[in-house]
């Protein structure tokens, strides 16, 4: 509420706003008060110590001296009007026990980080308060010649009003302070009338129902009475948190205030304000757990968008890894294609041209060798290539080069019948899938000619959001450590992972491995 | 329509720094005393009626219901007419506009003071009603445009408290002079005091800056929000933006519902609580009517609390200072009705409260009226909010004293809780939109 501006005229309207306002406040408070107790002497205890509490709690130490002069002020106005009766002491005295006992505690308190945990030391305070005021009325007692019944009644008073008031002056504060206010202009109208009715509406709906449970039940259903009045505080801690269960405190209170305005619901005032304790806490108490359990599941969802975060951005790195590699695999196959072996076309061509001309033996052998030199790098260029980049794969499009698979592999003259399936146009695929698709095929095929002893071998492509490729035989199956022995498999499913797929294994009789992908229109839209 | 009053063409502009300073600093100095001084006066020829009204009762043999008649005639005439010139007074020079009010309702007040007959004081008063509600727009209409935004909380409820000084002078003025020179004077003294006050308004009193060449005031001030407020909606007719910003604007009518309650509560207060501490707290009738002028004593602080605070503490919003005000209707209409004591001290420092807390919204729900409608509107729709008031007033009246008698006091005061608890809520759809960050911060 104060905006900390150094000038002395500032400071000075400050003082008297503060003076004015908590003055008033603390009146009217101590008018309901004296209302809700039994000797109205005590009434300068209840509800006027939860104002104290929180302001004292909230306002800077260096206006703390208006608060207590105003205490002081207001105190000694009330006292004046009422039959004098040494309780009245008290009322100067427990400013000061306030005084004392938040003066150390202010600023541990504004370090607190999460607003249960300011609420529960709030709560804490109220306590201790009350305590130390029972303390001090205990040893004031014999001086002031006052009853011992008073200190519990006056305690009982002072928990009432802290635990009621207290949280809502907090709530107040921090709903109005805390909150960057846009400044009222007729630029308002075209802001729509923002209305979040539901809390009014349950409230009201609680409020209706306990009223006419309290005024019509009172005596058949004592015991379900209670549960029904404290219905609200539980549905509104639930429902909104700390908040919920601070307005549903106070509301329950004026509640149960007006229900015995016109009931007389309670036979004494201690036990109506001992129900008042009990509600509030019931409500405050669940508030705080939940808002508490509220935020540690924000920060466990905090944490996993982390993860997930992370996680994703992992796999665009493998899955650029791969791209720069296909790519670069690909353009050293066309430089090897296009430049060596054009030139060891060449050689060969300029050895046998020599072999041709030369007259001397020894020239040509030296050609031959020169040729067959050549022709072994040629070949071995050429299986480079392959391995580099199925140059197939290029020419003839993937559904073709995969029909090739089984002659490279001699199925034929295995005795292996194969069967190839494509659900969609194989030609339309990125670069990227079908490279992955045709070395995924190639691998499985290569494994099943060497390994399965399969006379059975289907392949089926299926269309899909992921793109799957769906391979089975009739073999003697993988061995159980597939995943640890041998690279093949493992590669596969690496790369499908980088490249956002999944590899399964399944299979009881013989193999199946079933490879997804995503489509490229999945991938572009997932980054 | 008011040829006479219809605003000047603007001058030469002035651009020479100095002089702009000069002149801005002489006439908000002399405006603001005009304003207060003018409607004080106002006020004088409109309460003169109330405070001469038990010695007119003895002496015309008139009973209370006659009087209670020309009451809800005023209130309705005064509300109804308040919005039409409201209207009329955006569009013409405050200082004739304010004057003439004046100088008419004061020659009203002389005939009404010589005149007997039931009918004929009863049009007059009614006639007086209409004159009564030119005050208003023009003071409305100059605190918006000699003021900027960020200072008007602080000028506004200044001018605000020459309600309550002349709500306290006036019954002592009245009753000096009707217990003298009997009620009729009790008329005579302030019509004569009317006029002429109503020509020295008339000389005394400027339009909008711009119309003298100055630059506007949120320009002299370099106040962003105010040159804001200044650029909305500029250069559109009359009717639409009456119709865009006034009658069309959703907030306008959430602060009328308020503000309809406000006086519900106030009024409320003020009429029957010296009749309720009568009765319930066993006081007699003087020291109950000194308790009830405790409460314009309270508001004369509130309001000038709470628009200054608005200022200070939450950079001209009003509405997060209405919130706290609101609370505080609550707590301290409460506390007037469940106080056990007798003490004449104690229900004084509850009507003291009351007024503290009632007067800190009657004010700045108007002032929020004028904030977030038209620049040039501003006395059209305080005007507007003005009327909803006087319709709260009206069920102060008559709807409240059948509620008293069917359910006595505590009939009467559940309805003003009620009442003020919801002035609250109606104010946090204003909240909400004033919050840059609308979500409710869990944990």
């Amino acid at each position: 509420m104060i905006s900390y501006n150094e000038n002395l005229g500032n400071r000075l309207f400050i003082s008297v706003f503060t003076f004015v306002i908590y003055a008033v406040t603390w009146f009217c408070l101590w008018g309901i008060s004296a209302y809700l107790v039994s000797d109205i002497h005590v009434a300068g205890l209840l509800l006027p110590v939860g104002l104290r509490l929180a302001v004292l709690l909230i306002m800077p130490i260096k206006y703390w001296w208006v608060v207590l002069l105003c205490e002081i002020c207001i105190a000694l106005a009330v006292i004046q009007s009422m039959v004098f009766n040494p309780i009245d002491f008290l009322l100067i005295i427990a400013p000061f026990v306030s005084y004392s006992l938040i003066r150390p505690l202010q600023f541990r308190w504004k370090q607190l980080e999460t607003y249960w945990q300011q609420l529960f030391a709030l709560l804490m305070i109220v306590v201790l308060n009350a305590l130390l005021q029972a303390v001090a009325i205990f040893l004031l007692s014999k001086p002031l010649s006052l009853s011992t019944t008073i200190i519990y009644s006056c305690t009982i008073a002072s928990i009432t009003g802290g635990i009621i008031l207290a949280p809502f002056f907090y709530l107040l504060h921090d709903y109005l302070n805390q909150k960057i206010w846009t400044p009222l202009s007729p630029a308002l109208i075209h802001k729509e009338v923002t209305l979040r009715p539901s809390a009014f509406l349950w409230m009201l709906l609680f409020f209706c129902l306990g009223l006419i449970v309290e005024l019509n039940f009172k005596k058949e259903m004592a015991s379900l009475l209670l549960i029904i009045v404290l219905l609200p505080n539980i549905f509104m801690a639930y429902r909104y948190g700390w908040q919920g269960g601070v307005l549903a405190a106070v509301m329950n209170s004026i509640m149960l205030t007006m229900a015995e305005r016109v009931m007389g619901s309670f036979s004494t005032h201690d036990e109506m304000q001992l129900f008042l304790i009990t509600q509030a806490v019931i409500g405050l108490g669940l508030g705080i757990a939940i808002s508490r359990q509220f935020l540690l599941s924000e920060k466990l969802k905090g944490a996993n968008t982390e993860l997930a975060y992370e996680l994703n951005v992992r796999q665009n790195l493998t899955r650029q890894l791969v791209h720069v590699e296909e790519n670069i695999r690909k353009s050293i196959a066309r430089e090897l294609h296009d430049e060596i072996g054009q030139n060891i076309t060449a050689i060969q061509i300029q050895a046998t041209l020599a072999n041709r001309i030369s007259k001397e033996d020894k020239t040509k052998q030296i050609a031959d060798a020169i040729n067959d030199l050549a022709f072994q790098i040629h070949s071995a260029t050429r299986q480079l290539l392959t391995q580099l980049r199925p140059h197939i794969l290029d020419e003839l499009g993937l559904e073709s080069a995969l029909q090739q698979l089984p002659n490279e592999m001699k199925f034929a003259e295995r005795g292996v019948n194969f069967s190839l399936n494509i659900g969609f146009d194989a030609d339309q695929l990125d670069d990227i899938t079908s490279v992955t698709f045709y070395r995924v095929a190639q691998e499985l095929l290569n494994n099943a000619a060497k390994h399965s002893l399969a006379t059975e071998v289907n392949l089926t492509l299926l269309p899909g959001i992921l793109l799957s490729l769906d391979y089975r035989d009739n073999g003697i199956g993988l061995p159980a450590n597939w995943r640890t022995k041998g690279t093949g498999l493992k590669g596969i499913e690496e790369r499908a992972n980088a490249l956002g797929g999944h590899l399964f294994v399944k299979g009881i009789i013989g193999t199946r491995i079933i490879v997804t992908l995503p489509t490229k229109e999945f991938n572009t839209h997932q980054n | 329509m008011f040829g006479f009053s219809s605003q000047r063409q603007s001058v030469t502009q002035i651009t020479d720094k100095h002089t702009i300073d000069a002149t801005y600093r002489y006439w908000r100095l002399h405006l603001m005393l005009a304003m207060y001084v003018g409607y004080g006066t106002f006020y004088l020829t409109r309460k003169s009626l109330s405070f001469s009204m038990p010695v007119m009762l003895a002496d015309l043999g008139w009973t209370p219901s006659d009087v209670g008649f020309i009451a809800t005639v005023y209130y309705i005439t005064y509300g109804t007419s308040k919005f039409i010139s409201g209207m009329i007074g955006d569009q013409s020079n405050p200082s004739y506009f304010m004057g003439f009010g004046l100088i008419a309702s004061g020659i009203i007040n002389i005939l009404f003071g010589l005149s007997s007959s039931l009918m004929v004081m009863a049009f007059l008063w009614m006639l007086n009603a209409f004159f009564q509600s030119w005050g208003w727009p023009a003071c409305a209409k100059l605190l918006t445009s000699w003021y900027s935004r960020s200072e008007r909380g602080f000028w506004w409820s200044i001018w605000n408290t020459c309600i309550n000084v002349s709500g306290a002078l006036i019954p002592i003025l009245i009753a000096f002079i009707t217990i003298n020179w009997g009620w009729r004077y009790g008329f005579i003294v302030p019509g004569i005091i009317a006029i002429l006050m109503g020509l020295f308004l008339a000389f005394r009193m400027q339009d909008k800056p711009t119309t003298m060449g100055l630059p506007s005031v949120g320009d002299w001030r370099d106040d962003p929000l105010e040159k804001q407020q200044e650029k909305e909606g500029k250069g559109l007719p009359f009717r639409q933006i009456l119709k865009t910003y006034v009658l069309g604007n959703k907030y306008i009518w959430l602060l009328c519902s308020s503000y309809l309650l406000v006086y519900v509560v106030r009024i409320a207060v003020n009429d029957w609580g010296s009749l309720y501490l009568v009765e319930e707290h066993q006081v007699n009738l003087l020291t109950a009517n000194t308790a009830v002028s405790m409460f314009e004593v309270g508001g004369f602080l509130g309001s000038l609390l709470g628009g200054w605070g608005s200022d200070k503490f939450f950079h001209g919003n009003r509405a997060p200072m209405n919130l706290i005000f609101a609370l505080g209707i609550f707590i301290s209409v409460a506390a007037l009705w469940l106080m056990p004591l007798n003490n004449i001290y104690i229900l004084s420092g509850c009507l003291f409260s009351i007024g503290f807390f009632i007067f800190g919204p009657q004010m700045m729900i108007g002032m929020a009226a004028a904030e977030c409608s038209h620049k040039n509107l501003a006395g059209t729709a305080t005007g507007f909010v003005g009327w909803f008031g006087y319709v709260g007033a009206a069920l102060a009246g008559y709807p409240l004293s059948i509620i008293i008698e069917q359910f006595h006091w505590q009939g009467f005061f559940s309805v003003i809780t009620l009442a003020a608890a919801a002035i609250g809520l109606l104010l946090i759809p204003f909240l909400k939109a004033q919050q840059r960050t609308s979500e409710m911060h869990l944990a």
